[in-house]
């Protein structure tokens, strides 16, 4: 931290330096934030989605670049082996009193998003002479969602450096969030895995653009499995605008190395777009914003969102000019590859030895259902019965008697089965019409919860 | 000789019921861990005293899966991951012993352990 501390208070020397020429600007700086969230108590295993109020760097001026990672209790970085941010999104909330700030979805208040990632670790980065626009007085906050790999309890705290131009005019950009499943609650989406070889699953939204303005930056946020996203121009032949591929680690990357493993591992970058030119767009023109994933498999809960930056201009072209020279795609890494891996997740459990094992299937014995519709209970922390066998076609409802929340998540299995996190009272229900083994769990307590499905043909 | 002996053992015997049994209900120490508390839920971190050469069981009881393991004290040991069974260690050495499980915590789960003369 401090080393890093070191290079921004240089870089913005520099820049010090180079403004001293420019009379207009001998005011101007740039300067390097770096702050740091609340401490969050992790259990082993436990997963985690903070909602909280952070500082802000408490100046106005141009946000030009930020990035963020965990540390412990002592300040010193945590690795995906222990805990791993799985994403994290900063929120302006605007000032209190002030006029409010809005997501993307039209009528949608809760303040507006203005940069975030994920396992792809990409900093925001905008070209120069642009920047987010940000007031003193504004409120922050942030939305994550943190995964503990160790059985041993964590405190983390979330440090992100803000790199701000102060003192400047720049031109300003706004932060748009195109989810391909639009403006649903949630902004995950399942994948059924009921697509032929080389089937490729896509969802889309069209996204309608809230002024005139040149697209100079974007990234894109998806999960394993995913091919790619795209956001395409309608209004000229539905051209690919942006496209977004992600880079998978190599076998012996940590995200493989991590156990347990309690999700596909998703993508170690995928991209950066920049152009100091832009890509022109006009108030009201629609984008066709897609996510590709692989559709043979069945994958729960992912995502597929486009961070774009567009900066105002009501100049910009309404004709379909050719892609700007300057445009440029920018890779946080290059040790990967493109394909991405099949994974099949295992479940676990505590063995003897009181460390954490892949297994099989959960302990008790197998109960063999031939009714229609069979009950499940989420109880205890356990899935009672923890072994079923049904008949294909059979009605499964999970029903939630805990006071805490559990989810069903499908670890491996032919068809996809994910159920929202919900508490004492909720029920799940899907009919199973694939035979195979379905091996689930909850991924908030991923040792003491499993279960083990047989669909019988 | 033949008919001496188990009089002799039924006597030893007897006297080591004698002293065991009475013994054993004073010198052991039952100690709950449940989600996630030690002693008793609501009692965030508490502490329990016992007299040297105590036994002290450790008693898993919750549905979680849970560990007892001291961070500080003057003998350091730790139980293995557990969610039932039990975990007991004689207290030889007196002293105060900060005990977490390392699960949940020790903003979550602790206890102090006093061992006195």
């Amino acid at each position: 931290m401090r080393g890093r501390g070191v290079i921004g208070t240089s870089c913005a020397l520099a820049l010090l330096a180079a403004l001293a020429l420019a009379p207009a600007s001998a005011s101007a700086r740039a300067q390097t934030f770096t702050l740091k969230s609340k401490p969050f108590a992790l259990s082993g295993f436990q997963t985690t989605f903070p909602k909280v109020g952070v500082p802000t760097p408490r100046h106005s001026g141009y946000i030009t670049q930020m990035d963020a990672w965990l540390v412990d209790s002592r300040g010193r970085r945590i690795t995906i082996r222990d805990v791993m941010l799985h994403h994290i999104v900063f929120i302006n909330n605007g000032r209190r009193g002030g006029p409010p700030k809005n997501t993307s979805c039209p009528g949608r208040s809760g303040g507006e998003p203005f940069w975030g990632t994920g396992e792809e670790k990409q900093p925001l980065i905008l070209p120069r002479g642009y920047g987010y626009q940000v007031a003193k007085r504004e409120e922050w906050s942030m939305q994550a969602m943190l995964m503990s790999h160790s059985l041993q309890a964590h405190v983390v705290r979330v440090v992100y450096r803000v790199r701000m131009v102060i003192g400047a005019e720049m031109k300003r950009v706004k932060p748009l969030w195109l989810r391909a499943n639009g403006c649903t609650n949630h902004p995950s989406y399942d994948i059924e895995g009921d697509m032929p070889p080389g089937g490729v699953h896509q969802r889309e939204h069209l996204w309608r653009m809230p002024h005139n303005g040149r697209i100079v930056a974007t990234s894109a946020h998806l999960h394993g499995s995913a091919y790619g996203m795209t956001i395409k121009q309608p209004r000229c032949e539905d051209r690919t605008l942006i496209e977004s591929k992600p880079l998978y680690g190599y076998p012996k990357d940590a995200v493989y190395e991590a156990r347990p493993v309690l999700h596909e591992p998703g993508p170690i970058a995928t991209g950066h777009f920049q152009s100091q030119t832009g890509l022109p767009v006009r108030a009201g023109e629609m984008l066709r914003v897609t996510g590709l994933y692989d559709g043979t498999r069945p994958h729960p809960r992912v995502m597929a969102i486009a961070h774009v930056y567009v900066a105002f201009d009501d100049d910009a072209p309404r004709a379909c000019l050719p892609p700007p020279q300057d445009a440029r795609i920018h890779w946080t890494r290059s040790d990967g590859r493109s394909a991405a891996p099949v994974m099949t997740l295992p479940i676990h459990g505590l063995g003897k030895d009181g460390t954490v094992q892949e297994i099989e299937r959960p302990p008790g014995a197998e109960v063999f259902a031939s009714e229609p519709r069979v009950r499940v209970s989420l109880t205890r922390e356990r899935f009672v019965p923890a072994n079923l066998s049904v008949a294909r076609g059979t009605e499964v409802t999970w029903n939630f008697l805990d006071p805490s929340l559990h989810n069903v998540t499908l670890a491996a299995g032919p068809r996809h089965v994910a159920s929202a996190n919900v508490g004492r009272g909720a029920h799940y229900a899907r009919t199973l019409n694939t035979p195979g083994t379905y091996k689930l769990f909850c991924y908030l307590h991923p040792i003491t919860m499993t279960q083990v499905i047989s669909v019988r043909p | 000789m033949r008919r001496a002996l188990p009089a002799t053992l039924a006597i030893a015997v007897a006297a080591t019921v004698a002293v065991a049994v009475p013994g054993s209900s004073a010198t052991t120490k039952n100690v709950k861990v449940g989600d996630d508390y030690f002693v008793r839920v609501g009692m965030p971190f508490p502490t329990v005293t016992v007299k040297r050469n105590t036994r002290v069981r450790w008693q898993f009881r919750g549905d979680s899966a849970h560990d007892v393991t001291v961070r500080k004290g003057p003998v350091k040991f730790a139980s293995k991951a557990m969610t039932e069974g039990s975990y007991s260690r004689k207290m030889t050495r007196r002293g105060t012993y900060r005990i977490l499980c390392t699960i949940h915590g020790a903003g979550t789960q602790s206890m102090t352990l006093r061992v006195t003369r």
